[in-house]
């Protein structure tokens, strides 16, 4: 029993000299270090930040130029033709509006399968079958036209109801003449003897 | 952070500066180490504003110390061509019974008595880190201190603390007996 107090006792006063550092800075020079090394990690995250607001700024503006740039192509989309030939009458021509959003979905589509792949940018056509494309009027549209625009109403019906009637084929009826009798030989004679 | 800021916790760092040395030396046992450890810890601390509206700053520091000290004793157990924990631990045991023991009559009992403390700390370091940390934290800080520290609770610490006396008394009677065997 006492041998085993004394190994506790010299368990306990080993325990307290292991415990003690064997030599441990001053307290003043330790805070010291740390509160340098505070600062130092302060200023660093500062930095941070200084970095990351440039870096937002940057995204920001390169964003909003982006941004313009679909918007000034999509003003490029918007003038529909414009015909080559100067004094021709220009009829104000939008393309419709299905065939608009094909073309923003095929850029769209290609942005998406390669960015580098160079974009196709296909302008949009009238549609000619609908929109006949604007020329100058021929004489003969020209007369119509003076005529629609002078002749009087009733002329114009008149025209109008003949033209439903163009194609129809004219029927003559057939004349049946009567041959002259003698009295009316000999005066049909004496006339012509007079005349003479 | 505001200048009163960086005081109050300037003025934590230097009433828990030696504490929490301790705490990293006794996980450590080297001296640049738990420096390290401790500074690193008070970074730590600072970084997560952690140490704002403490209640207990003793318990807060112990915790985060050890944590930060074991953290470190991992850090240095992976570094290549280290020698395993337990190894080294098995050498440092052996090493120790051997030096009390070898020592000769008569003169060598001065040895002994001087050598006889530093054979201790060796048969300390000797025992598993589980049973170890625990004791080498005792003489700091009371069971109930050192299972908030550990994160672990404080009937784990007791027994722990009861199992290392034990092997510490073991080794240390057969240290003693090898030695007066010599004799």
């Amino acid at each position: 029993m006492r041998d085993d107090e004394r190994i506790d006792e010299s368990i306990d006063a080993a325990l307290r000299s292991y415990a003690e550092p064997v030599e441990m800075p001053e307290t003043r020079v330790a805070v010291a270090q740390v509160m340098v090394r505070v600062r130092s990690q302060r200023e660093r995250r500062v930095g941070w930040w200084v970095w990351g607001a440039v870096a937002a700024a940057f995204l920001a503006v390169a964003l909003a130029m982006g941004a313009m740039w679909r918007m000034g192509g999509s003003r490029e989309a918007e003038i529909a033709w414009k015909p080559a030939a100067p004094g021709v009458l220009q009829v104000p021509m939008m393309p419709k509006e299905s065939a608009t959003n094909r073309v923003w979905s095929m850029e769209a589509r290609d942005r998406s399968r390669s960015p580098r792949r160079p974009q196709l940018r296909i302008a949009a056509l009238p549609k000619l079958e609908v929109f006949p494309a604007p020329r100058a009027l021929s004489p003969q549209e020209q007369a119509l036209l003076a005529f629609a625009s002078e002749a009087p109403a009733g002329v114009r019906q008149a025209v109008i109801e003949d033209q439903q009637y163009w194609d129809t084929p004219i029927v003559v009826a057939e004349v049946k003449i009567r041959p002259l009798g003698e009295d009316e030989q000999q005066s049909v004679g004496q006339k012509s003897n007079l005349e003479r | 952070m505001r200048p009163e800021d960086e005081a109050e916790f300037a003025g934590l760092v230097e009433r828990q500066w030696r504490f929490a040395y301790c705490v990293a030396w006794a996980v450590l046992r080297n001296a640049q180490d738990a420096e390290d450890a401790a500074q690193e810890m008070f970074l730590r601390v600072f970084r997560t504003r952690s140490w704002e509206g403490l209640r207990d700053e003793r318990a807060f520091v112990a915790r985060a110390a050890w944590r930060a000290a074991v953290d470190r004793l991992r850090g240095l157990a992976v570094q290549p061509g280290a020698a395993s924990p337990q190894k080294r631990k098995d050498q440092a045991g052996d090493s120790a019974i051997d030096d009390v023991a070898a020592v000769g009559p008569d003169p060598e009992e001065a040895a002994v008595a001087a050598n006889w403390e530093a054979a201790v700390h060796r048969l300390i370091d000797s025992l598993p880190e589980e049973l170890r940390q625990p004791l080498a934290l005792s003489v700091e800080m009371n069971s109930k201190q050192i299972a908030a520290a550990m994160g672990v609770p404080e009937g784990t610490v007791r027994t722990r603390l009861m199992r290392a006396r034990t092997m510490l008394r073991e080794k240390i009677a057969a240290m003693e007996e090898r030695h007066y065997a010599r004799r």
